[in-house]
């Protein structure tokens, strides 16, 4: 069992690392929130929002490395923006030793921490896709 | 609405001061602003108290306000606690203009106080990462020194500003705060010893960023009758604008929030950002400083680094910029920001600001002070015009 550590943001079945990312789309202006946004901010509408699937791959926008980090993670600290289909753009840590903007990314599932029952707290990262031959 | 002016003001000297308590700071700071404004203390009707992190720090959540001014001997009126993170100080400032404005009350106190030395730094660097979503931006590791350094990146790539016209921010900023017996610190720096310190986040070094700190400011707004006994020069509360995070920033055809809150401000106060001479910028790593001069309007876009290079924003230039040394080397004790950016300001409209005083007596001034960061936004800015 697991569940998003940010509610609202990741979907999927049992195994957390096939999850995707969950935002919500306001049927009026077809404007795409990261994560699940309950009113859309152009139309002021809290009943045309419906959830949607944001899916596992995206483009990097911009990123940046730091030399620290904040507690419970460790340097090199990469943060940056992933584009995803629909143009929303999701902050997100990332890995990789070559990141380039522009390049393709894809999300990384990864498990953050543990409930008492055992479910599974997820959260994700992005990594360069990996071209297969 | 009604004028209101700045009758006084006060500022501890920022820095670390384990032997001092919040309440030490607190009284410097707000009887410095009382002598200063020559006021009868039990004409204060109204009193708007900044502090963001002593209830994580000290456990004081609630009623810091009401503690920390009866420690002032400041009681019975009204007290109303402020938080905007960083932006706190100016929060308050706002407030208590409005209080006065209004013609609700004639004399009310701003007051911004924090203590980020406690002895306990990670409970200190905690305390600053809640400023932030934590149900989401917090969770997922943040970094705020990051989130800056790709404003900046963004800003060089777009008009080929070069590293090195950032570290003379640094510089520039050290430079005033040698200057400043209130900066934490006073020490000067050089281009090469700020580009070769420790890399945080590139493109920022170690001599970029501003410190944590401890320390107090907080000032008098006066208006209806009250004016009348004013001793000092008179400081005029031409605007202030307190503007929140706008989710929807990166769609085009939207301002940059600090644009949108300075474009209010300049529109408020029928003043034209050319007719600004000296100003407070939240430079909490010195380069967004010159982002923000763009940002506030005050400098056309694209010509921020053409200002470093010809010193327009030195002591002897037309736009003196963070002439206290700014964030960077005056320190940022968070909630004490943006009211110690006020007293700067005053000081330089009255002529009083000593060996950093700006030379061409600018008839207005600017601050800029931001706070938190919510879905990739500041979560609060606030621009404030005081005249002479």
């Amino acid at each position: 069992m697991w569940r998003p550590l940010i509610p609202m943001s990741m979907q999927g079945g049992q195994d957390y690392k096939e999850a995707s990312l969950l935002g919500s789309i306001c049927r009026i202006c077809q404007r795409i929130y990261f994560p699940f946004q309950p009113v859309c901010f152009a139309c002021y509408s809290d009943e045309a929002v419906e959830p949607i699937n944001l899916g596992r791959r995206g483009r990097l926008v911009k990123y940046t490395v730091a030399t620290v980090a904040p507690a419970g993670f460790e340097p090199p600290h990469i943060q940056g923006f992933v584009e995803l289909p629909g143009g929303v753009r999701v902050f997100s840590l990332l890995y990789g030793n070559n990141l380039k903007e522009g390049m393709e990314m894809e999300l990384v599932p990864e498990v953050r921490g543990q409930e008492e029952d055992g479910t599974l707290l997820v959260c994700f990262r992005f990594k360069p896709l990996e071209v297969s031959r | 609405m009604r004028d209101v002016y700045v009758a006084g003001v006060g500022m501890t000297r920022f820095g670390k001061f384990l032997d001092k308590t919040l309440k030490d700071l607190a009284r410097e700071a707000v009887w410095e602003a009382i002598r200063d404004a020559e006021i009868d203390p039990r004409k204060i009707a109204v009193a708007y108290a900044a502090n963001s992190y002593a209830g994580l720090i000290t456990g004081q959540e609630t009623v810091r306000g009401q503690t920390l001014l009866r420690a002032c001997g400041i009681t019975k009126i009204p007290v109303i606690n402020v938080e905007n993170a960083c932006a706190s100080g100016s929060t308050a400032f706002n407030q208590a203009w409005l209080a006065v404005a209004s013609g609700l009350y004639d004399v009310a106190l701003a007051l911004g106080v924090e203590k980020l030395y406690c002895g306990d730094l990670g409970k200190s660097l905690h305390a600053l990462s809640t400023s932030s979503d934590v149900e989401i931006e917090g969770k997922m590791g943040i970094f705020f020194p990051g989130i800056y350094a790709l404003r900046v990146k963004e800003h060089m790539a777009k008009y080929g500003i070069t590293k090195e016209q950032l570290a003379r921010v640094a510089v520039k900023n050290h430079f005033n705060g040698s200057l400043n017996p209130r900066a934490q610190y006073r020490n000067t720096v050089t281009v090469e010893e700020v580009l070769t310190s420790r890399v945080i986040v590139d493109p920022i070094t170690l001599l970029m960023t501003a410190p944590i700190g401890d320390g107090a400011a907080a000032a008098i707004l006066v208006g209806g009758e009250a004016v009348k006994n004013l001793r000092k020069p008179k400081v005029k509360v031409l605007a202030t604008c307190l503007v929140s995070n706008d989710p929807l920033v990166e769609e085009e055809g939207r301002e940059p929030t600090v644009t949108r809150a300075a474009r209010a401000a300049f529109e408020a106060a029928s003043v034209d950002p050319k007719d600004v001479g000296v100003v407070e910028l939240h430079d909490v790593v010195a380069p967004v400083e010159m982002l923000l001069w763009e940002q506030t309007l005050i400098c056309p876009p694209g010509e921020s680094g053409k200002w470093v290079d010809e010193g327009v924003v030195e002591l002897t230039g037309r736009v003196a910029s963070n002439t206290s040394g700014g964030l960077c080397a005056k320190g940022h004790p968070a909630a004490a920001t943006g009211l110690a950016q006020v007293a700067e300001i005053v000081w330089q409209l009255r002529g009083e600001a000593g060996q950093r005083q700006v030379q061409h007596k600018p008839l207005v001034g600017m601050v800029e002070n931001g706070g938190g960061n919510v879905a990739n936004d500041t979560a609060a800015v606030a621009i404030h015009l005081l005249g002479r």
